[in-house]
């Protein structure tokens, strides 16, 4: 499913010293698989999940997707990809205010050639349980909800892949345990869920975590791995 | 791109931004309704004018003034033209079929009972209604025995009638031209408002020998129009009517005529030129008010823009290529151009149906009414300032990194 190979992302930032975010990072994640990456701030994480998540290229290294090299697709294809195979979930939630729950989780639609709509948007909130409350807007709603609503939106176009960014950063522990089970629901429906967290009974909750420090892996809890971090 | 749910989020966007939105149509408003209205009411003063000159100046018609001006007077040391200059183009142009002599006589005092205006005075003659198509509506029009007889007859204009006789007819009665006695023949056909905002129907005219021998006491006439038969042969004719004019007054080769001959072509090129500059600067104020909209939607996306990059980070990542989220804010754009262009023509329209009956009153503007040519012209203009407007913006909405955009607070 997700293949990286040597994957280094350099940042070039004018007046400074050039950031090494990931240094030659290989890993692998196989479709069905549930894994979460954990490290402090800073380590690369979450340039990692932009890597994954095809917002962002590798400096140098390959990256292929369910096979497919991405370093040659270009901007169209590469937004193609993220619609169909990819759902986002940030722990900002990233809702549109003054738009509805049901707009909202429209919103990857929008980019696709589906007509479903409603019917979709509203299989979706079901899926979070969140059908009562589709004509309410972002601010009114709490933020275990928002962030419902926000993975309603993710899983609404059926993604092969997950990638959640501190999906519970921003919740209490009840809502963040809501959070995590609509993600295991979703692994079990086949759904590969990477999930980047700093925090370690979160990741406890996956069956496979992979830790990253200082751009590189330092760990890999399951044999699927072919680490080779330098 | 999902075409009903795109149509949703443009209409979404714009009602959750609504201040921002109708900022950036303010601009578009108020340039189209100006483009509208006053191209509109452009086009219909300038048909008026067309109209009014077409009277003045008919196709089939050579003016001749006294003096060299092309509106007559100017210049010194010529002679002014006398009837026998008159009589002497008749003898030796056989293609002229009739000729109206004017001699004006400016305001005078005229009086009936206890009744005193001041009115425009002109002599002419029997054939003034051949050349100038404007005859009497009631009564009878100057006949050559008035001229020759220098008869104290008058026509009214009905302006003119209505002021000294109220809903009286007034042939037959008597009026006092600066204390003269004259009778009235007949009333003018109304003819309106000139597009000066000068009451063409508050006239009198009486022959000119009239005005020649007693109001004025002159031996010479200001202007004498000419019909011809044959329109085709105009400039032969006006070349030989000049040709005359010289033998009389003894103006030999290299000194300049004392008396001006217009064509109605002249006329009308005079006008076209007129109106090409009035129209150029008008183009000009719009196309400012065009720009000056363009910044303003400008101005207006870009902070947009600024204001939604996680927004527009996130549709980014759920699917958007750049082209699409460049479409979101070209199309933002656009509706609110379209919007701008509706209401800038409605109130164009309103605006030219409350001023159109002062204004067609005043300068006898007819069938004023909005033009669709206008309002074509607007409403492309308006789509256009938006598009360019936003084009900016939305090339770096485009543009951005979705990394970076969504990190943005």
């Amino acid at each position: 499913m997700i293949e990286l190979q040597d994957v280094s992302k350099i940042y070039h930032k004018p007046g400074e010293p050039p950031v090494k975010a990931l240094d030659r990072v290989s890993l692998r994640i196989v479709a069905g698989e549930f894994v979460a990456i954990v490290g402090p701030s800073g380590s690369g994480k979450s340039t990692l999940m932009n890597v994954m998540g095809l917002l962002d290229r590798p400096t140098s290294g390959e990256y292929r997707l369910e096979g497919k090299a991405t370093s040659s697709l270009g901007g169209r294809e590469l937004a193609g990809l993220r619609n169909r195979v990819i759902g986002f979930v940030f722990q900002s939630y990233h809702l549109l205010p003054r738009t509805t729950a049901a707009e909202n989780v429209q919103l990857p639609l929008l980019y696709s050639k589906r007509t479903d709509f409603a019917q979709r948007s509203e299989a979706a909130l079901a899926a979070v349980g969140l059908s009562d409350r589709r004509s309410h807007y972002a601010s009114e709603l709490s933020g275990g909800q928002q962030q419902r609503v926000a993975i309603a939106r993710a899983i609404v176009n059926e993604p092969r892949v997950l990638l959640a960014d501190e999906p519970t950063g921003n919740l209490d522990s009840a809502a963040a345990r809501g959070i995590i089970d609509l993600f295991k629901a979703q692994n079990l429906r086949g759904t590969t869920v990477v999930l980047i967290t700093h925090d370690e009974a979160l990741a406890r909750e996956a069956r496979r975590v992979v830790r990253i420090h200082a751009g590189t892996i330092e760990s890999d809890s399951s044999p699927s791995t072919l680490q080779r971090s330098a | 791109m999902n075409r009903t749910l795109a149509i949703r989020q443009v209409a979404g966007s714009l009602t959750r931004f609504k201040a921002r939105a109708v900022l950036g149509g303010i601009g578009i408003v108020v340039s189209v309704l100006a483009t509208v209205f006053v191209l509109s009411v452009g086009g219909t003063v300038r048909a008026t004018f067309d109209r009014f000159v077409a009277r003045l100046y008919p196709s089939d018609v050579i003016v001749v003034n006294s003096g060299p001006g092309m509106w007559g007077g100017g210049g010194s040391g010529g002679q002014p033209m006398r009837l026998r200059d008159v009589d002497a183009v008749m003898a030796a142009v056989p293609q002229i079929v009739a000729r109206d002599v004017s001699a004006t006589a400016g305001r005078r005092d005229v009086k009936v009972g206890d009744r005193n205006t001041r009115v425009f005075v002109a002599g002419s003659g029997a054939q003034a209604p051949q050349v100038r198509r404007r005859s009497a509506g009631t009564g009878a029009y100057l006949d050559d025995a008035d001229v020759s007889a220098r008869s104290r007859v008058a026509l009214l204009g009905p302006s003119t009638a209505r002021v000294l006789f109220g809903e009286m007819s007034p042939v037959g009665s008597t009026i006092f031209l600066d204390n003269l006695p004259f009778r009235v023949k007949g009333v003018l056909q109304a003819v309106g408002v000139s597009p000066h905002g000068d009451d063409e129907d508050n006239v009198i005219i009486v022959p000119y020998t009239v005005v020649m021998d007693s109001l004025l006491k002159v031996d010479y006439v200001s202007q004498v129009a000419y019909k011809i038969a044959d329109a085709s042969q105009m400039d032969a004719i006006g070349e030989r009517i000049a040709a005359v004019m010289r033998a009389q007054h003894g103006i030999t080769d290299g000194r300049p005529d004392d008396f001006a001959v217009i064509m109605p072509r002249d006329i009308q090129q005079r006008m076209a030129r007129s109106f090409g500059t009035l129209k150029l600067f008008v183009v000009l104020i719009c196309g400012a008010a065009f720009l000056v909209s363009a910044l303003v939607v400008l101005a207006v996306m870009q902070v947009s823009v600024r204001q939604r990059t996680p927004e527009l980070g996130l549709r980014k990542a759920v699917g958007a290529d750049a082209s699409e989220v460049r479409a979101q804010i070209l199309w933002e754009a656009l509706v609110i151009a379209c919007v701008g262009c509706v209401i800038g023509a409605i109130l164009a329209w309103v605006g030219v149906y409350a001023v159109g009956p002062m204004l067609a009153k005043k300068f006898g503007l007819a069938g004023l009414g909005i033009s669709l040519l206008a309002v074509a012209f607007g409403v492309i203009s308006a789509l256009a300032t938006g598009l360019i407007g936003a084009w900016l913006p939305a090339r770096r909405a485009g543009q951005l990194d979705p990394v970076e955009a969504l990190r943005m607070r």
